[in-house]
């Protein structure tokens, strides 16, 4: 399997008042195609920093974090905010809690979002044909006020994967949802994701998912 | 309770940068009700200065043909058997012109006592009720002069062989006018005793005890009053008129007042909309605290206390700054504007009233405005359908009142403006809910999409500050149009007034031998001369402008003939005055006239009739020419740039030869005239635009909040796009679409809005307060500017940045 992102000795800290907070204190992963990687620990431990800096929506206080994409080592650590955010739109995707969905967009475009974003016409129909499979096509012109928890849930992995991304990132997705919704909406992202041959690092509090990964990182208080 | 008022009182801390805005928004307001009250006070000031002293507590003026002693003492006599227990005075009164040192002078002689002048002690001294020196009116052969007659306290002179005295100068622009006891006046005028021009009365109506009141509350008020009313019986049987026309220009200025007064109640207005946007925001911030309050048992009229209480102090902070500001910016738009009126120098001291009205004004708002919101967000209170159907036919039957029936006066008018405001305001959330479906049918990029819906899917975040910014811009245009159409129909009116290129003004004797010099000067094209006496048409003052008109001159006036000597042309001030048109006969200075032509006269302070000399002669008016009009071959090429006395800046030609014949002349040249007349005309609306800016500045502060509050809530939007990789930039321009559609939305509205009440101000207003209809123009200047200005400032709202504040944290607990 090749390896799709390598992250070394990451260190990041906080300032609480006046007290630095270490969060994350020489943390290294290493994530190959179609594997799952889970993200398991209280709040508070560093699941969603970790999400963050892998994203490049944070800067490390050390270490390196390297994407692998198209035969080309994106060292994102060390990119200026402006290269991040290329990278983001291009090659991840990403699930949170409480779904995001842009309400003044409907089903339909919400999914497209990235697409769009990424001006990938070619990749719409897929994304649409995606929508179908996770059994949304009957709410395409719908807008997110007008659908259920697990509605909206499929909606925003549909999202996420809509420009197959190399890594797709999940924050606590079934956090928002019921057992039955929960499960449901993580058999969907695991099935997506191996068919793209995409990687994906899942955030969760909840041991019944973690253990459906191939392999849990602990994060301890 | 106290408790709760304590954590609403901390809320604003938490929220400083909110707390801030929204203080400044109201600050403005209070500031602009503040600086309208301090400038009208001022100017109020000085028109009581250019009253002349016999009307100044007098409310109508009573005549019929051949009124003498006896019609007087009858009237007298009925009164005081408690015939008319309206009327609280009766003051006989005499006018006419008599020459002192070969000038025509006005002499106004009245029984000052029966005005409430009353003798203190023995010595003879008078104090005044009316602001008069204290002089001693009813010694033999004084008098109190005018400043224009340039005569000095103690100053003897003698007319028709007997001396009187000037006990005293009033320094005021009243023109050549000697005031004196109607015993002396007699005198002056060489008039038997019996002789009376008219009757001076004062009614007191129903509104008589509210009228002071309501004056020292906006000074002008009461020119939106209806006028009292005078007894029927008297109407009948005598030609009555309201003093104010025999004031023209201090009604004029008192109508300004009320513009000017309603103006800063336009800011107060949208400084409420912004009130009432920012406690529906700090509400919902306070959603998740309220639920939890309520869990505990607070209930809805508790936590209304302490929210009120909070608001309450805001206001307080507010007004008080409101107050430094506003006396702060009555100073620099005193110095902006001459207005045309007398010296208004500085602002005047702050009273009980204005600091009053402030309080009220700053605090009133925010109850009102926090118990408005709080009454929508706690109780959820929506306007149903059917009263909402009922409001805006009531609102359409004020408009229609109010236009059409002129008895409504001013505040007939403005009732109309205020109404059609209100139905824009309600139109708009119409508006929004319509374009929502619309919205969801929009193409183009995912960004331009999001931004578009993002201006009408919010209409409780932004409804009321975007009812605010229309209203804002509405004014804007109608105020820009009106001022606009009104400098065009001025430019016109100059056009009439100032013809020719030079304008000479004298003594009769030296204007004569000029015209005959000038006539015969080889730059020289045309000379005419003219003259001007007070007389009386259909009873009413007026100035009789004559002259030998020929079609060329009548042309200017929009008639093509030349005038015959049985025919007048009349101002339109007096033809609404007198109800006299085209074809009708008109009594002039006792003589029966054909009106052939009602020209513009542009609310002349004085109404004007033009006749021939002929007429005036045969009406045996005393017929001096006074002043030259002169048309050069080649322009003002010979003549100096300075203006007005001659004797300075010579420059070669007619204008050495000129000053050196006729030094005592007094010349100007139009073209200077003119562009001073433009100078002041501009300067006097530089206020009006002044206030209309102000009120922007407040509706963009609301536009700010909401905008800033529509974006706490689109937080997991923003964060979506973030991590989506959307760029600042793109973020930036997503901020700015959304702020320049909302800005569209409210120019939608404004610009008919607007045009709506340009036309009120022109055809119905304007007319009420000044005598003279102003044909309302489109020119680009008048619309544009406030259409680009609201549209920048709905983009400067919404591109200003929003610091995260402790408030919102609080929120997302």
């Amino acid at each position: 399997m090749s390896t799709l992102l390598a992250i070394e000795g990451l260190r990041k800290a906080y300032l609480d008042g006046r007290i630095k907070r270490r969060v994350l204190d020489d943390t290294s992963l290493t994530l190959h195609a179609g594997e799952v990687v889970a993200l398991c620990g209280p709040s508070g431990s560093g699941k969603t920093t970790l999400l963050n800096l892998v994203a490049g929506l944070l800067e490390p206080d050390q270490g390196r974090i390297v994407l692998h994409v198209e035969a080309q080592q994106l060292l994102i650590s060390d990119m200026s905010v402006a290269e991040r955010a290329r990278v983001r739109r291009r090659h991840m995707g990403y699930v949170f809690q409480f779904f995001n969905l842009v309400p003044t967009l409907n089903v339909r475009e919400n999914v497209l979002l990235p697409v769009e974003l990424n001006r990938r016409s070619d990749l719409a129909v897929p994304a649409l044909a995606r929508l179908s499979a996770l059994g949304l096509d009957s709410h395409e012109r719908q807008y997110p006020e007008q659908l259920s928890g697990g509605e909206r849930q499929r909606t925003a992995i549909a999202r996420a994967l809509a420009h197959e991304p190399t890594l797709v990132l999940a924050d606590e997705p079934t956090g928002n949802l019921d057992a039955e919704n929960a499960h449901r909406v993580v058999e969907l992202l695991w099935r997506e994701v191996r068919a793209l041959n995409s990687g994906l690092i899942i955030a969760t509090h909840d041991e019944s998912i973690a253990a459906r990964a191939d392999r849990v990182i602990r994060f301890s208080q | 309770m106290m408790l709760l008022a304590k954590s609403q009182m901390r809320f604003l801390l938490r929220v400083p940068w909110s707390a801030l805005t929204a203080l400044v928004g109201l600050t403005l307001g209070v500031a602009s009700v503040v600086a309208v009250h301090q400038i009208s006070t001022g100017v109020d000031s000085s028109l009581r200065d250019t009253t002349p002293p016999h009307l100044t507590e007098l409310s109508h003026l009573l005549d019929f043909p051949g009124l003498d002693a006896e019609g007087y003492f009858s009237l007298r006599r009925r009164w005081r058997l408690g015939e008319y227990p309206e009327i609280s005075a009766i003051v006989p009164i005499v006018e006419g012109q008599a020459i002192l040192a070969g000038r025509s002078v006005t002499v106004i002689g009245a029984d000052w006592l029966a005005l409430g002048i009353r003798s203190a002690g023995g010595s003879g001294a008078i104090t005044s009720d009316v602001g008069l020196p204290v002089i001693d009116m009813l010694a033999e052969s004084q008098v109190l002069a005018a400043v224009e007659l340039g005569l000095a306290e103690d100053q003897r002179f003698t007319v028709n062989g007997r001396k009187y005295a000037v006990a005293g100068v009033l320094e005021a622009n009243l023109g050549p006018v000697l005031f004196a006891d109607i015993g002396v006046a007699h005198e002056l005028l060489q008039l038997s005793p019996q002789t009376l021009s008219y009757i001076g009365i004062r009614v007191e109506d129903s509104w008589f005890s509210w009228r002071a009141a309501m004056e020292q509350l906006m000074p002008g008020l009461s020119a939106g009053l209806p006028d009292p009313a005078v007894p029927e019986a008297l109407a009948i049987e005598w030609a009555v008129r309201p003093v104010a026309y025999d004031l023209p220009s201090a009604s004029f200025a008192r109508s300004v007042l009320f513009n000017l007064g309603a103006l800063g109640s336009l800011a107060l207005v949208v400084a409420w909309f912004l009130i009432y946007q920012v406690a529906v925001i700090w509400l919902r911030r306070q959603q998740l605290l309220i639920s939890r309050l309520g869990a505990l048992g607070v209930g809805p009229g508790e936590f209304l206390v302490g929210f009120l209480f909070s608001f309450a102090v805001f206001g307080l902070m507010a007004t008080a700054l409101g107050i430094a500001l506003g006396q702060a910016l009555s100073g620099v738009l005193v110095r902006l504007s001459t207005a045309g009126y007398s010296d208004v120098a500085g602002s005047p001291e702050l009273g009980p009233w204005v600091v009053g009205k402030a309080v009220v004004s700053g605090l009133g708002v925010c109850i009102v405005g926090g118990w408005a919101a709080f009454s929508r967000e706690w109780f959820d209170f929506r306007l149903r359908r059917w009263l909402a159907l009922l409001l805006t036919a009531f609102l359409v039957a004020l408009v229609v009142i109010g236009a059409a029936v002129e008895a409504s006066g001013l505040l007939g008018g403005f009732a109309s403006i205020l109404a059609l405001s209100l139905l824009a305001v309600m139109a708009l959330t119409v508006l929004l809910r319509l374009f929502r479906p619309l919205s969801e049918h929009l193409g183009g990029r995912v960004l331009l999409r999001m931004g578009l819906r993002d201006a009408v899917w919010y209409p409780r975040v932004i409804g009321v500050a975007l009812a605010a910014l229309t209203l804002a811009v509405a004014t804007s245009i109608a105020i820009g149009l009106m001022v606009e159409s009104f400098r065009l129909d001025f430019v016109r009116m100059l056009d009439i007034r100032l013809a020719g290129d030079l304008y000479l003004r004298g003594e009769p004797l030296e204007i004569s031998q000029a015209r005959r010099w000038l006539e015969a000067q080889p730059e020289v094209v045309r000379v005419r001369a003219s003259g001007v006496v007070r007389g009386r048409a259909g009873g009413r003052p007026v100035e009789l402008s004559y002259a030998d008109y020929d079609a060329g001159q009548m042309q200017r006036y929009g008639y093509n003939k030349a005038l015959g000597d049985s025919q007048i042309l009349i101002s339109e001030r007096l033809s609404r005055q007198v109800g006299a048109g085209a074809g009708d006969l008109l009594e002039v200075a006792g003589g029966e006239f054909e009106v052939v032509h009602v020209f513009p006269g542009f609310g002349d302070p004085v109404p004007r009739v033009l006749v021939s000399l002929a007429a005036v002669r045969e009406l045996g008016l005393t017929t001096v020419f006074d002043r030259l009009t002169v048309e050069l071959r080649d322009g003002l090429n010979g003549v100096p740039q300075q203006v007005p006395q001659l004797g300075r800046q010579l420059g070669p030609l007619l204008g050495d030869r000129l000053k050196d014949r006729f030094a005592a002349l007094n010349l100007q040249r139009r073209d200077g005239v003119r562009k001073l007349a433009l100078q002041i005309f501009d300067r006097t609306f530089a206020v009006t635009q002044a206030l209309t800016l102000l009120a922007m500045a407040i509706a963009v502060v609301g536009m700010y909040i909401a905008l800033t509050a529509l974006r706490l809530t689109q937080g997991p939007t923003l964060q979506l796009l973030s991590f989506q990789g959307v760029t600042p930039r793109e973020l930036l321009g997503l901020s700015a679409l959304r702020s320049l559609a909302l800005g569209g939305l409210a120019l939608l509205l404004a610009l008919p809005l607007g045009i709506a009440m340009a036309w009120v101000l022109c055809r119905i207003i304007n007319p009420r307060a000044f005598g003279w209809t102003v044909e309302l123009q489109f020119p680009l200047s008048g619309w544009l500017p406030p259409l680009l200005l609201g549209l920048f400032a709905a983009l400067l709202a919404g591109l200003l940045p929003a610091p995260r504040e402790k408030g919102d944290l609080d929120a997302a607990a």
